[in-house]
């Protein structure tokens, strides 16, 4: 009888433990912490979605595709108007049935907001309404197709209504996501545990415990002390080393963002075609892929890398050519040496500096005369947005909004765009991005995205110097681990430890 | 002593009222546009929208005359109220209170370290200046002095952390935590304590009063534990209340590598985002607390020398 109660009070002992081992804790350190009271209409909703706490009506899974999450389809109903039909059976982590209501609420609660999201505002989404006992209309205020897509960014992600109290949010147990936040400990960590009721299915993991570590290298460090599983945004610097340490592996994608050296097309002589040509033609950009960024990110051939569905396969990038370049400048009646151009490039931005020396140096050897000036951002922004600069160097994402860069291409390259620094206008490439912005057939509308991406290439409207790429470290007990394409998800319901 | 304590109080309070004056204008000071700071770092996103922006500007007051802004804040500051942070939505109070908690906890961990080695080392140096031990302190400290922290943080989480694998490499989360940034910022200041002890020291050391302590047959480590250290201790009092008073917010370096919510780190993302609340707050912070340190500082100078207390009247 002793033995039996020992036996059994040990089994219950270590029947916890037992129950941690099977599904295992990890920990993940991430750069950027909440720092807004988890409002959603801030990166805050990134901090959420990545957690595998807060989750949207539509998602972009792994391969970059809209499929659905918290509403199971949806139609459009007319050409400003979507209802979304909302998946039976979901609960929100405090036991409350996620029902049209509480949907409309959660959505319409970050359109009111003094400041609302670019993804989610009253600029693209005129209203959201219950239309039905589980659907729910979403209006634009002109035809869209784009908002399922919009649906999908983190900012429209949805709470219960428990967490919306003394105009505060607390999203500690009001998510529908696989994993609920036990804690939240300040700018330093969010501690979570899975959701044993998660409409998705089984979660893997039982625990997880996210840090912010704003030190890339200690990241980095971190994954190699064995302090964490998963290093997000390793810098460049320290691929060799973790790919070389036993027990580490190193995920790399291909990120939405491009670094491009802006040209002013309004400013003599870069208003001449000829002139941008020769200067596309005076840069090695394989070379410059290669060596300063050691062979981690692609050569630019234009605004989108070669991985995205709006990229022609054949397109290349612009071949390095010392002649031509000293032959477009001759054509447009420079002589050598006589153009003088400033590069502007800001300091936040660790390799900005190298590559402005470089762009110095390839410039020199087809005779033009750059000055390199290196500054905060914010301290050449007014000169950039005034249009006192001659070219610049920027790291821009092309998805912005939502998983289509029509956003971008009006904001940064439409005649009264909002973010046209390059100050690109082009009757002709408005007219076409405003049909293909309103064309349902996906496959149709990323075609015309392609060719007004070739435009901007050929025209050398700005120099599309390399295509960024992202770096996450993580241990080999780590299962099935991707990078999201657009950073959004990290915590989910299949990630595991061996 | 009562009598300085108070005149000392008054000219903190007139401090603490010009500092507040100070404190309120310098984020309108210099470059940029605090709404536009503070929506891009709610957003991160360059692009913003103009009406977006307005409205960021109304929300935060920011459109109302700077003397209302002023008068509305002060009046909100004496009832022990800061607001909130424009960029967290929290308020500033609770932000600040938890990050002096940190701060304090590491400056004074650090500063406490340092006094411990700085001690017996200046104290070794003195009593044979141009011996072994005061060349090898000399050549300790000068090095340590030179060393940066931004160097010595990384060097400190390779050999420890990865390396050696003792120590966490960054985090606030236990006692363990503390070790590497209280060492890695114990560093320079243990090089100022180890000269500044060693000048005292010597000073103290030819003073008559231990050559007659000694000639009534007190040995030397008696001699220094009993007289030396007690009458040497007075700059280093001041040298410490000046570093602790510098690390309250000064630590941004180490606080960054390490990944530490203290009074550095938050001041530093302050001016960054424009946060014009937590700077102002943050501001008065550290500049109320040094005024403090240096009162406590007179104060402690009037108990250890009681010659002091005479000259003022106490």
């Amino acid at each position: 009888m002793h033995k039996t109660l020992i036996l059994a009070f040990a089994c219950a002992a270590a029947w916890p433990a037992a129950a941690l081992a099977q599904g295992g804790k990890i920990t993940i350190a991430e750069n950027f912490p909440p720092r807004a009271g988890f409002a959603l209409e801030t990166d805050d909703a990134n901090v959420l979605s990545k957690a595998g706490c807060l989750e949207p009506l539509t998602r972009i899974d792994f391969d970059g595709k809209l499929q659905p999450s918290l509403a199971e389809s949806w139609t459009q109903a007319g050409p400003d108007a979507w209802d979304f039909k909302l998946r039976k059976g979901v609960t929100f982590q405090d036991g409350k049935p996620l029902t049209a209501a509480a949907a409309a609420a959660s959505l319409n609660a970050v359109l009111k907001v003094p400041t609302p999201a670019r993804a989610f505002s009253p600029r693209v989404i005129k209203s959201v309404e219950v239309v039905g006992e589980d659907t729910i209309r979403v209006t634009t205020p002109s035809p869209s197709v784009l908002t399922p897509l919009r649906l999908a960014a983190a900012n429209a992600g949805i709470l219960s209504p428990a967490a919306y109290k003394d105009g505060k949010i607390d999203p500690v147990g009001t998510c529908t996501g696989p994993f609920v936040i036990t804690r939240v400990n300040g700018q330093q960590s969010l501690s979570l545990k899975r959701n044993d009721g998660y409409w998705g299915g089984k979660v893997a993991l039982a625990e997880a415990e996210i840090k912010f570590i704003p030190d890339a290298n200690v990241r980095a460090t971190q994954l190699r002390t064995g302090e964490t599983d998963i290093a997000g945004a390793v810098p460049a610097s320290t691929l060799a080393t973790l790919k070389r340490t036993s027990g580490i592996k190193v995920a790399t994608l291909a990120t939405p963002r491009t670094t491009t050296l802006l040209i002013n097309t309004k400013k003599a002589p870069f208003d001449n075609e000829k002139v941008r040509q020769a200067l596309q033609a005076a840069l090695d950009l394989e070379g410059i892929a290669a060596s300063v960024y050691e062979g981690s990110v692609q050569p630019g051939i234009g605004p989108f890398a070669p991985h995205e569905p709006w990229v022609k396969k054949a397109a290349k990038p612009a071949a390095h050519d010392v002649k031509k370049a000293q032959a477009l400048l001759a054509e447009a009646g420079i002589k050598p040496g006589s153009l003088e151009l400033e590069i502007m490039a800001y300091s936040e931005k660790v390799e900005f500096k190298d590559l402005a020396a470089i762009l110095q140096d390839q410039f020199k050897a087809v005779g033009i005369n750059a000055r390199i000036r290196l500054a905060e951002y914010k301290a050449l922004e007014p000169d950039m947005i005034a249009g006192r600069y001659d070219v610049a160097l920027i790291s821009r994402s092309h998805l912005v909004d939502v998983a289509d860069p029509a956003g971008y291409l009006q904001s940064d390259y439409g005649c009264g765009g909002g973010f046209n620094l390059s100050q690109h206008c082009d009757k002709d490439f408005d007219a076409r991005l405003a049909a293909a912005t309103s064309e349902a057939d996906a496959g149709k509308r990323y075609a015309v995205y392609a060719e007004l991406a070739q435009h901007l290439q050929s025209k050398a409207v700005n120099v599309f110097v390399i295509h960024e790429a992202g770096n996450d470290g993580y241990k080999t007990k780590v299962r099935n681990y991707h990078i999201h394409p657009l950073y959004q998800y990290t915590l989910t319901k299949d990630l595991a430890l061996d | 002593m009562w009598h300085f304590a108070l005149r000392r109080g008054t000219v903190l309070l007139l401090t603490l009222l010009m500092v507040s004056i100070v404190a309120f204008l310098i984020p309108y000071i210099g470059e940029g546009d605090p709404a536009l700071l503070v929506l891009r770092a709610r957003i991160a996103d360059p692009n913003v929208d103009l009406a977006t922006l307005e409205a960021m500007r109304r929300q935060l007051g920011l459109d109302r005359p700077v003397a209302i802004q002023y008068l509305a804040w002060l009046g909100d500051a004496l009832r022990g109220d800061f607001g909130l942070s424009f960029v967290r939505r929290a308020p500033v109070a609770d932000m600040l209170g938890g990050a002096l908690l940190v701060s304090i906890t590491l400056a004074l961990t650090a500063l406490l370290v340092a006094l411990l080695v700085s001690a017996p080392l200046g104290t070794m140096a003195a009593m044979r200046p141009g011996g072994r031990a005061d060349t090898a302190s000399t050549l300790l400290t000068q090095t340590l002095i030179a060393i940066p922290e931004y160097w010595m943080a990384p060097m400190a989480i390779l050999v420890f952390a990865l390396w050696l694998g003792w120590l966490p490499s960054a985090g606030w989360d236990s006692p363990a935590s503390l070790v590497l940034p209280a060492l890695v910022l114990a560093l320079r200041p243990m090089a100022y304590f180890t000269r500044i002890i060693r000048a005292a020291m010597i000073d103290v050391l030819d003073a008559p009063y231990i050559t007659a302590a000694r000639s009534r047959g007190l040995g030397m480590a008696q001699t220094v534990m009993r007289h030396g250290l007690r009458n040497g201790a007075m700059p280093v009092i001041t040298l410490f209340a000046l570093w602790l008073a510098g690390l309250l917010g000064g630590s941004v370096v180490v606080e960054v590598i390490f990944a530490i919510p203290g009074m550095g780190r938050l001041i530093y993302e302050a001016v960054i985002n424009k946060d014009i609340p937590v700077l102002q707050a943050g501001f008065v912070a550290i500049v109320a607390l040094a005024v403090v340190i240096n009162t406590l500082v007179d104060l402690a100078y009037l108990t250890i020398n009681p010659a002091l207390r005479h000259s003022h009247g106490a």
